[in-house]
Parts: C-alpha cells; sequence; structure tokens
C-alpha cells in the first residue's frame, strides 16, 4: 500500500479516537436516556471503522472480523436491546445526576489531562500505529467511570459500563493490535449476556423498589 | 507586520469589504428566514424583508424613553460602528486584508466583547426591569462563549504558533493533512459558542417578544427608529461577521491571496455560496432543537469552554 | 563637586525625604489652617511627579546606581539601590499617587481640622516609606521601611476608628501584615546566612548584593521561595491570606484605599520579583516553581472575581477585584519563570512585561476605580449598590471617568487592560514551545483561567456601573446625588488620562518596562525600531501576531462619526420623549430594577462550590416573612475560624502557667536565663 495512505489511515484513526474521547465527553452531558444509547451506538460505529482501519493499516485479516463483530453488537444488538429495555420500563425522562453537569465535565477535563500525561512514557514506547491514541483510550475509560459514579440510575450505570468496555477495546486495539480473536469473541458474549442479566435485573430490581434509584441499593447490610 | 502604504488597490478591498458586511448581513438573515420557513412548511417573507424592515425604522421618529442618559443615545451609534470596524479587519475577500495586522484574532473576540459591553450599558441606561434582565443574561452566556471563543481560536492558532487571522488561514490551508481531530473538536464548539453568541435558538429565540424568556431582544425594548435600526443591523453584521471567522478558520479554501479583481470576485463567489450553506445550516438547527430553559444555558456555554478545552489538549497528544 | 541631583537614585531620595518633611510641616499647617490643606495635597502631588520623573528617567537611562548613606547603627549604614525595576515601581508610585493625592485635597476638606491633618502626615508617611521599599538595598532599610508602611496603612484603614467594624478590619490588617514580614524576615535570613562572601558573617551579609551571590541547595531554595511567596503574599493578597482585603477596603477612606490597592499591593510584586529574580536568583529557581505560581494565580483570579460579582458594596467589589488583578499579575510571574527556566527567553520576557504592565494598569484603573467609589459614597451617603443608581445623572464627569475604569478593568480593547492581558495570552500561546502534558497542561489551564475570569470581569463591572450609575435613583440619598468637587474631577480625571496613554502607547510603555524586563530575566524584549514602531504592540517579530490599539481607536472613532449621523438623519431627527416602555407594564418604580444580588444570581447559580450560602426562604405560613442570602467566604468556616479556636484553646491552656505571683514570674525568667545560656555554652 502507498505509504500516503497509510499516512492518512493514521490520521483517521486519531480522528476516530478523537471522536470517541468527544462521544464520552457527550456521554457526560446529556440528560436525555434515548440520547445516551444513540451516543453508545455511535460510539460503535466509531469502533468499527477504527478497527478497519487499523486491520488495513496493520494487515491483519483478524481484525477485520473483529470490525465485523462490533458492528453486529455495538451498532445493532445492544442499542436495539437496550433501546428496547427502555421502552418495556417506560423509563423516559431525563438522567437524574449526584455531581451537576458542568462540574462534572470540569473534573472529565482533569480526568482527561491526568490520563494524557499518565500514558506519554507507555506511548513512547509503543510502536504501534497511533501512538498518543493511548492517553485518548484511557481518558474514555475513566470517563466512563466518572458517568457511573456520578449518575443516579442503574440503567446509566450500565451504558457507563459498556462505556468502558468500547474504550478499553480501542487501547487495545491501538496498542496491540486487538486480543487474540478467542479473547475478543468471549468478552462480546459476555457483555451481550450481561447486558441481558442486567435486564432481568432492572425488572426485579423495579418490582422490588418501585424505582431504577440507585440509593435503594444502597443498604445492602441489612438482611 | 506593519501597515504597508496604502494603494488604491487595498482601500478598495477595504471598501469592499465594508459595503459587503454592511449590505450582505441583512440579506443573510433574510436567507436563514427563508429556509426556515421552507422548513416548516410557511410561505417565505422575502430575502430583502430584514432590509425593508431597516429601512423603515429609519424612516420612524424616535421615541426616548424618561429618565434615559446621555450613554442610552450613543449606545447604538458606538455597537454599530465597533461592529462594522471588525468587519475591516476580519480577512474574508482576500488572505490578508491590508488592516488585518492592527487586530489579531484576540483582538476581534476583544472587540465583540467591547460591543456586548456598550450594547448592555444601553440596556440598563432607562432601569427598566427588562433591560436589566436581558443585560444579565446576555452576560451570563458570554462570560462562557468569550473565554471559549479565545480557547477555539488559540486551539486553531497551534497551527501557526500565531493568533493573527492571515497566518491562521495560510497555516491551514497549507497542509494537506484533513484529519484534525482537535479542528473537529474547535468546531463543534464554535458551532455552539456562535448560537450562543448570536441570540440564536436554543440559546435566545430571536423572533420573539416572548417576556420572559428573551435575552437579546430585551436589551432592545427601550429603542426605537434609528437606533434601534442601528442595534439590529450591527447585530445583524454580528452574525455575518462570526460566520465569517467561523469560515476563516475552518472552512478557509478557496480565499484569494492578491488582490486582483478576478480572484476576488471568484472568491467572494464561493465565498457566498459557503455562506448560504452555512446559512442553511444555522435554519436547519434552528428547527430541530427547542430553546433550551434559561438555567440550562450556562451548561451549554459551559460544554462550549470544556469542549474548546479539550481541542487544545488533544492537540498536544495526538498532533505535535 | 557633583551637584546633587546627577543620578535618578539621588533625586529619588531627596523626594523621599520632601514627602515625610512636607508630611510632617504640613500636618502642623493643616492643624492651624485648615484651608490650607487643599494646596499641601497639591504640593505632595508635585512630589509625587517629581517621583514618577525620576523613576522615568531611570527607565529611560537604564541606570542602576547604587548609594551607601552612613546612617543608623554605626557598621551598619543604609544602602540604597535603583535599577530599572526599582525606577518601574518608583514610576508606578509617582504617577499613580498624582491623581489620588489632588483627590485627597478635595475628598477630605470637610473632615474636621484633625483628622485632615493625621490623614496627611500618614499620607506622606506612606508614600515616603513605600519609596523606601522600592529604594532598598538591603534587609535592614527595606524591613524598615516595610514596618513603617505597614503601620502608616493600619492607620488610615482606622481613620473612622470610632466604628467597631473598622477596627476590626485594621486588626485583621495588622495582624496579617505582621505575620508576613515575619515570613520575609526568615527569607533574607536564609539568604544572608547562605551568602557570605568572606569568610565569617557579617553586617554586611545583609545587604543585597551579598545576599545575591548566594548558593542555596534546592530544598532551602524552595522553602525561600515559598517564604517569599507567603510573607509578599500576605501584603498582596494570595489566597488564602487575602481575608483581610475586602474587610479593609470598605473601611478605610476611599483615597486610602486607592493608595492601599493600587500601589501598596504593587510593593508585594516588586518585593516578590526582587526576591525571586535578584537574590535567589534565576539560576536557583526551578521551573516547577513557576507552574506553581501559575497556577496559584489562575486559581486566584478565578475566585476574586466571582467573589467580586457577589459583593454589593462598591468597595468590597473592588477589594476582591483587586485579588483577581494580583492573581493575574502573579500568573504572569509564574509564567515567566517557567518559560525562563525551560530555555525560552522570548515568551518569559514577554510573560514578565505582560505582568509588570498589568501591574502599572492595575495602579491606576484601580486608584480610578476606588476613588469613584469613594465619590459614589459621598454624594449618596449610601454604601450599598442597591441604594444608589441613576448617579450618570447627577454626576456625568466622574461617571463618565468611572466608565473609563470600567472598560479597562474588564480587559476591553482598545484600553490598557486589554493590552496587558492580550500579552499574557500571547505567552501562555508559546506553550507548545515546552515539553511534556504536564508543562503545557498547566499553561493551557493558566490560559483558560485567565480567559475566565477576564470575561467574568466584565460582568462584574456592568454589574459596578449598570448598578451605581445607571438606571433611576433607588435611594434619596442617590436622588440628591451632586458631581464631586474640582480636585476630586482633576484626580480622577488625571487617572483616567493616564488609564487611556497606558492604552493607547503600549510599544512606549514597554520600552520602558523593557529595562526592567532585562534586569530581572536577562531576557529582552524586541525593540520597535521600525517604522511606525510605537503604535504596535508586536511582541515576537517579525511575523507574530500583532495588534495597535490607536489604529483601532482611531478607526472606531471614524467610523463613528458618520454612525452619528446616520442616526439622527433619516428619522430627520424627530425625537420625541415617552414613558419607557417595559412590556407595557403598569407603574415600574425603582424598586423593579435589578438589585445587585439579582445580577450576580446566575454566577451563584453556577459555581456553587465556590460559595458557602446560606439561604433562607420562607414558608408559606411564615408570618414575618423574609428572604434572606447570605454569602460567606469560605475560608472563615473552614480555615480561619478553627485556627482562633485553636489558638484561643492553646492560649487558655496556656493561661494555667500564670499564677499571679512575682516569685512565681522571676523563676520562669530565671529558667528561661539558664536554659539560653546552657544552650550557648553546650551548643
Amino acid at each position: 500500500m502507498a505509504p500516503h495512505t497509510h499516512i492518512l489511515l493514521n490520521r483517521l484513526v486519531g480522528f476516530l479516537g478523537s471522536a470517541l474521547l468527544l462521544s464520552s465527553f457527550a456521554m457526560l452531558s446529556m440528560r436525555r436516556m434515548s440520547s445516551l444509547v444513540r451516543i453508545f451506538a455511535l460510539q460503535g460505529l466509531l469502533l468499527t471503522l477504527g478497527t478497519l482501519s487499523v486491520a488495513i493499516v496493520a494487515g491483519e485479516p483478524h481484525l477485520l472480523f473483529s470490525a465485523l463483530f462490533t458492528f453486529i453488537f455495538k451498532v445493532l444488538v445492544l442499542p436495539i436491546i437496550l433501546f428496547r429495555l427502555l421502552e418495556r420500563l417506560r423509563i423516559r425522562g431525563e438522567v437524574e445526576v449526584l455531581l451537576n453537569v458542568p462540574t462534572t465535565m470540569v473534573v472529565g477535563l482533569f480526568v482527561v489531562v491526568f490520563s494524557f500525561a499518565l500514558a506519554s512514557p507507555i506511548s513512547e514506547l509503543a510502536s504501534t500505529v497511533s501512538r498518543g491514541l493511548i492517553g485518548v483510550g484511557l481518558a474514555a475509560l475513566l470517563l466512563s467511570f466518572l458517568m457511573m459514579i456520578t449518575r443516579k440510575k442503574a440503567i446509566t450505570q450500565v451504558l457507563g459500563f459498556l462505556g468502558m468496555e468500547n474504550a478499553l477495546f480501542f487501547s487495545a486495539i491501538n496498542a496491540t493490535y486487538g486480543m487474540p480473536m478467542v479473547v475478543e469473541l468471549g468478552v462480546a458474549f459476555d457483555v451481550l449476556v450481561g447486558t441481558f442479566v442486567f435486564g432481568i435485573f432492572f425488572f426485579q430490581i423495579r418490582e422490588t423498589f418501585e424505582s431504577f434509584d440507585l440509593k435503594h441499593m444502597d443498604n445492602t447490610q441489612t438482611e | 507586520m506593519a501597515i504597508t502604504s496604502p494603494s488604491p488597490a487595498m482601500v478598495a478591498v477595504e471598501a469592499f469589504q465594508l459595503l459587503f458586511v454592511l449590505l450582505f448581513a441583512p440579506l443573510l438573515y433574510g436567507w436563514i428566514g427563508i429556509v426556515r420557513a421552507f422548513l416548516s412548511n410557511r410561505t417565505p417573507a422575502g430575502l430583502l424583508q430584514p432590509w425593508r424592515n431597516l429601512l423603515r425604522l429609519f424612516r420612524k421618529e424616535t421615541v426616548l424613553p424618561e429618565g434615559h442618559s446621555i450613554l442610552f443615545i450613543l449606545v447604538p451609534p458606538v455597537f454599530f460602528s465597533v461592529i462594522a470596524g471588525a468587519s475591516l479587519l476580519v480577512p474574508f475577500l482576500l488572505v490578508s486584508p491590508p488592516l488585518a495586522p492592527v487586530a489579531d484574532a484576540v483582538t476581534l473576540v476583544g472587540l465583540f466583547s467591547l460591543a456586548r459591553m456598550t450594547m448592555a450599558l444601553g440596556a440598563m441606561d432607562v432601569g427598566t426591569p427588562f433591560g436589566d434582565m436581558g443585560a444579565r443574561r446576555e452576560m451570563m452566556v458570554a462570560f462562557l462563549t468569550e473565554p471559549a471563543t479565545l480557547m477555539i481560536l488559540f486551539t486553531v492558532s497551534l497551527w501557526s504558533g500565531s493568533t493573527s487571522v492571515p497566518s491562521i488561514i495560510r497555516s491551514l490551508t497549507d497542509g494537506h493533512d484533513p484529519f484534525h481531530p482537535s479542528l473537529l473538536i474547535a468546531a463543534l464548539a464554535f458551532i455552539l459558542v456562535f448560537l450562543g453568541e448570536n441570540a440564536r435558538l436554543p440559546i435566545d429565540n430571536p423572533a420573539t417578544h416572548l417576556e420572559l424568556t428573551m435575552i437579546h431582544e430585551a436589551m432592545l425594548l427601550e429603542y426605537s427608529g434609528p437606533l434601534l435600526a442601528l442595534m439590529e443591523w450591527g447585530s445583524m453584521q454580528k452574525l455575518l461577521l462570526y460566520l465569517l471567522i467561523g469560515i476563516d478558520f475552518f472552512a478557509p479554501s478557496g480565499m484569494p491571496e492578491d488582490p486582483t479583481l478576478l480572484s476576488v470576485l471568484a472568491g467572494s463567489g464561493i465565498l457566498a455560496g459557503k455562506l448560504l450553506l452555512l446559512g442553511s445550516g444555522i435554519a436547519l438547527i434552528e428547527s430541530l432543537f427547542a430553546k433550551l430553559r434559561i438555567f440550562r444555558v450556562p451548561e451549554f456555554t459551559a460544554l462550549a469552554y470544556l469542549l474548546s478545552t479539550l481541542g487544545f489538549l488533544l492537540h498536544f497528544v495526538l498532533e505535535v | 563637586m557633583i551637584p546633587p541631583l546627577t543620578t535618578p537614585l539621588l533625586e529619588s531620595l531627596w523626594i523621599l525625604a520632601a514627602w515625610a518633611t512636607t508630611g510632617l510641616a504640613g500636618s502642623w499647617l493643616v492643624l492651624r489652617i485648615p484651608a490650607l490643606s487643599r494646596f499641601l495635597y497639591g504640593l505632595l502631588a508635585l512630589e509625587s511627579l517629581f517621583m514618577a520623573h525620576s523613576g522615568f528617567r531611570g527607565l529611560a537611562e537604564r541606570s542602576d546606581t547604587r548609594l551607601v548613606l552612613a546612617g543608623g547603627i554605626p557598621g551598619l549604614p543604609f544602602h540604597f539601590r535603583q535599577d530599572p525595576l526599582s525606577s518601574f515601581f518608583l514610576l508606578l508610585l509617582g504617577a499613580a499617587s498624582v491623581g489620588t493625592l489632588i483627590y485627597t485635597g478635595g475628598f477630605m476638606k470637610n473632615e474636621p481640622p484633625r483628622t485632615n491633618a493625621l490623614f496627611f502626615l500618614r499620607t506622606a508617611l506612606f508614600l515616603s516609606s513605600m519609596g523606601g521599599v522600592f529604594l532598598a538595598d538591603d534587609a535592614y532599610i527595606f524591613m524598615l521601611s516595610w514596618e513603617l508602611m505597614a503601620l502608616v496603612s493600619f492607620f488610615m484603614i482606622l481613620t473612622e476608628r470610632k466604628r467597631e467594624d473598622v477596627r476590626r478590619a485594621g486588626y485583621l490588617y495588622l495582624l496579617m501584615a505582621h505575620g508576613g514580614s515575619l515570613l520575609i524576615l526568615f527569607a533574607f535570613a536564609l539568604l544572608a546566612s547562605h551568602g557570605s562572601l568572606s569568610g565569617p558573617h557579617s553586617l554586611e551579609d545583609f545587604s543585597f548584593f551579598s545576599m545575591s551571590k548566594t548558593l542555596l541547595s534546592p530544598p532551602l531554595a524552595l522553602l525561600v521561595f515559598l517564604l517569599a511567596v507567603l510573607g509578599f503574599g500576605a501584603k498582596a493578597g494570595i489566597l488564602p491570606l487575602h481575608v483581610w482585603l475586602p474587610l479593609a477596603h470598605p473601611a478605610a477612606p476611599a483615597p486610602a484605599s486607592a493608595l492601599l490597592s493600587g500601589i501598596m499591593l504593587k510593593t508585594a510584586v516588586y518585593g516578590l520579583l526582587r526576591i525571586l529574580f535578584g537574590l535567589e536568583g534565576l539560576p536557583q529557581l526551578h521551573a516547577s516553581f513557576g507552574i506553581g505560581l501559575l497556577l496559584a494565580g489562575g486559581v486566584m483570579a478565578l475566585f476574586g472575581i466571582l467573589y467580586a460579582l457577589l459583593q454589593s458594596n462598591p468597595k468590597s467589589l473592588l477589594a476582591y477585584s483587586s485579588i483577581e488583578n494580583i492573581g493575574i499579575i502573579l500568573l504572569g510571574i509564574g509564567l515567566s519563570i517557567l518559560y525562563l527556566k525551560t530555555g525560552h527567553p522570548a515568551a518569559g520576557a514577554v510573560a514578565l512585561s505582560g505582568a509588570l504592565y498589568h501591574a502599572m494598569n492595575h495602579a491606576f484603573f484601580k486608584s480610578l476605580l476606588f476613588l469613584g467609589a469613594g465619590t459614589m459614597v459621598h454624594a449618596t451617603g449610601e454604601t450599598d449598590l442597591n441604594r444608589m443608581g441613576g448617579l450618570l445623572h447627577k454626576m456625568p464627569l466622574s461617571g463618565l471617568f468611572v466608565l473609563v475604569g470600567v472598560f479597562s478593568i474588564s480587559g476591553l480593547p482598545p484600553t490598557n487592560g486589554f493590552v496587558s492581558e492580550w500579552l499574557l495570552l500571547q505567552a501562555t500561546l508559546q506553550a507548545p514551545s515546552l515539553s511534556g502534558t504536564i508543562l503545557r497542561s498547566a499553561v493551557l489551564f493558566g490560559a483558560a483561567l485567565l480567559v475566565l475570569s477576564s470575561a467574568l470581569a466584565a460582568m462584574g463591572f456592568l454589574k459596578f456601573f449598570g448598578i451605581g450609575y445607571l438606571g433611576q435613583p433607588r435611594s434619596e440619598g442617590a436622588r440628591d446625588a451632586h458631581e464631586c468637587s474640582l480636585p476630586e474631577r482633576i484626580g480622577m480625571g488625571w487617572l483616567t488620562l493616564g488609564t487611556l496613554f497606558l492604552g493607547f502607547f503600549p510599544a512606549f510603555v514597554l520600552s520602558g518596562i523593557r529595562g526592567a524586563v532585562f534586569s530581572l530575566s536577562g531576557a529582552d524584549l524586541p525593540s520597535f525600531s521600525h517604522e511606525f514602531g510605537w503604535t504596535w504592540l508586536l511582541p515576537f517579530p517579525p511575523h507574530g501576531p500583532s495588534t495597535s490599539p490607536i489604529f483601532l481607536a482611531g478607526l472606531l472613532l471614524l467610523l463613528a462619526l458618520p454612525v452619528f449621523w446616520l442616526a439622527r438623519l433619516p428619522g430627520r431627527g424627530r425625537r420625541r420623549s415617552a414613558p419607557a416602555w417595559g412590556c407595557g407594564y403598569p407603574g415600574p418604580t425603582e424598586r423593579s430594577q435589578a438589585s445587585a444580588e439579582s445580577f450576580a444570581q446566575p454566577i451563584r447559580h453556577f459555581f456553587p462550590v465556590f460559595f458557602s450560602m446560606k439561604r433562607h426562604i420562607p414558608t408559606p405560613d411564615d408570618p414575618d416573612p423574609v428572604f434572606s442570602l447570605a454569602v460567606e467566604d469560605p475560608h472563615w468556616p473552614l480555615l480561619y475560624r478553627p485556627l482562633f479556636r485553636l489558638f484561643s484553646l492553646v492560649a487558655e491552656s496556656a493561661e494555667k502557667v500564670r499564677t499571679g505571683r512575682i516569685s512565681v514570674y522571676l523563676v520562669y525568667s530565671f529558667a528561661t536565663l539558664l536554659f539560653l545560656l546552657s544552650v550557648l555554652r553546650w551548643r
């Protein structure tokens, strides 16, 4: 392949990484549950494109399969499941927050700086596609974590968890051209099953507490 | 980078810039109105409607509220001339118009805050509750959009290492590299800032006199006749100038370097095309989104500020 | 024979003496003939003008002279020195105090002769002691002037000593000032004890020349840095040592506030620069010190302006805004240390010149605004913005002056506040040349905080001017307001002219600052030698960013003239007056205008973490419903009150040793004596 195309694809991966980071930020700032799911689907699409580009740059055919799986699971299956969950559970309203949105985002910004600083020595060592992207992946991961911390509803926590998985997947692809195929498949199925399990739990939670507010789950030692 | 001695061509370019902004700004307003009407299945009022409004206002008498001070009368002309002055300094017909060294991008942002401050002073002069409210809300929007604008322009100036707009444009057109993550983020933030600064829909509804939701209108409530016309005309120019700055930063290709008649004409043709496209984009955004609650506005602008800071950070990590 | 005024240093020293003499003789005269006070203040102002001249000369000639005067204790002569840095600050002192002094002549004319005379004496001694700080070249004379300055300013704050809050504010100030001096003294002691030029320690070690040869180990260098920052920070209002500022300024008379905030805060900036760059020396500083100072300055700027926005007393608003401005100056100094230590002298020089430029600007516009606040308070008899309003109708000229100050402090082009912030921003934009994510992010956050606080400043000062001068009068006092006296207007006019000059001719000002920057950092600013160089601001020639306030102002003026015509012509000048429209609500009163609190509401709403708020919203069945809102500086409940409780606890337990019998006390003294003697013997 021509080196020019290579450089172009490298830049594209960088671009996609930033878009991923941006979407993690967007998740922090969104107030509608359905927008959150849409952004999650968008993340899946970004991941698919990213995996495709890395597959071409690195010439690793197994990544093509990864891209396909990513597309099926993260762009189609999981969002559909989540949308149906939202519908069945009649969750419409807004995301409830523990910490107000601007403050969360300021904290998020510091998290980004922290992860960039943390990843800079690792990036020097990495010889793969885009060096700065490890920091970006780490930042996206921590931002999703931050979302899990600062949101009240159980379903937002699941979305945060899925976001973390996306970020991890992205970092793995860029740092080591992906994990072995078996591991990737396993993780993908894990996440899928996890989502089903969560879905079942949600119904149970609602029947027990008639609410999804996490504070009802705070006190686990009473029984 | 001092001003070169004025040649007739350069004087002509500056005069043309001023005229372009003065004449085209109301037309752009009209264009946005047409697209909005089209999107909501209404009959548009026509491209010239803002011009008709302005001319009618200029023919009317001036009604001055009781208890105004001299400041009230001085504000509209000063506001208007600050904005018109900015139209001489922003490059859009040429990459480097002769007066560009007078103001770098930071100064341009400063000029816009100067205009905003004068407008808010005029609004508070009479002491009506709505004027005060408008001024307060305008500043509430601005205290985050202004730093966001600065951070955005810092991000785009990182390639040239200079905040002078011509060198920013050159540095962005020279590179052949299409994917700049930080530019993507900066552009997103710029859209948010643009909507906030120009009182467009998610922040403020330009077409309403609904008392409790207005920002920009509330500041102009006491003005009438030519004074009101100056304020409105100035605001229209401000919108156009923001778009022009956006074009300078994010889509500068096709801007001519030398002041030959042909290249300037071709350049302004391309420019007009870009502006029509952007105007339709604004109309689309305004048709898709509902107005935000006023307390959500700082969140919106904070998002712009943080995004612009993030863009800056990403540049250091990914693009150096 | 050498004529006495050959060097700027001699001129400055003579003026110090003249100030002190005028103060002593003048206060006696004022006591006898009160009508003379206006002329005597004029005389002081004239002397200030000479001081400005001396500073200007020093900068123009780039002179660096030392002088040793036999005086004080034998074997311990006074060292004086006027280098470009001192000259710069002397120019600031002289030029900014001229306006304040002329103003004071009008401001104090209705006070009883005794108060007037005392204030005259204090003002003169205050000026003299500040000059002493700038000229000192050894630790003794520096500390002497420094303490004299603290003491005199304490008494200036206490002018209305009958009021309880004034006494409390003054006491807190004295406490902070002395705590700070102690830390500075430690810093000097550390520098002196490690800087022995030849052999044994001598009194010469305390001269600045000997201290500047000091070699410190890295931990000691850090210690000296911290001591200097905290010691001078107590004077400059660095967080969390700022609490005296917002209390002292409303308590002090307006001219005292103007001198305190406009000039005295700069002595702390000077002291910090002198110790860090001059005595400790650039080679011993570390880049991380710069980062610390940069971020501390940025946070301070944001905190200061947020609290300024919330104040409804105009003078507390200005006091908090001083915290913001000092924060900006510290940010610039930190930035310059960072750049200079990482090998970017050009950027470092620009940052440092931005900081010095801002110090000069702040001296002018803050003095102007404090004097303006003084006239507001004098004219209305009110201290609350909520009881002012509509003052522009009654006080058009002083209102116009204040408006210039408002535009400058908000950093709007083409004023001076814009110039200095522009320079600092250009310096932060050199961040890509640094290496490492942490360094760059720190500078980036500095820039983000700087632009945020400057945007907030515009909001704060719109509130200051909009609530105070615009709208309709909110009280009887505001309705009966009157324009201030002629000397007051002249004084404010001087400061306004200075503010405008600093804005319009930045290249000229920078050519003066250049000398000071070079003497501090060894880095040079570009010269402005090319054609029309004096009109341009071009820190990174030849292709760097440029701006030109004077061209900008000319351009705006050129455009505004036809627009004025446009505003009148088409309606054929037909004008009619009618009641304000206000959406047609009937009977608007002055009470329906925005209050100072409501103006800041979005800020309180948006930055809840910064404020500790107590809000009482009455319930529907409350018989006496009153809405109340109290916002307190969180440093009080979180830091100072616990600290005070701790102190009183310690003090109470120390009470136990106090038995009341003289022989027991003598035993204490005896035991202490024995202990000290044994320490001396077996050390």
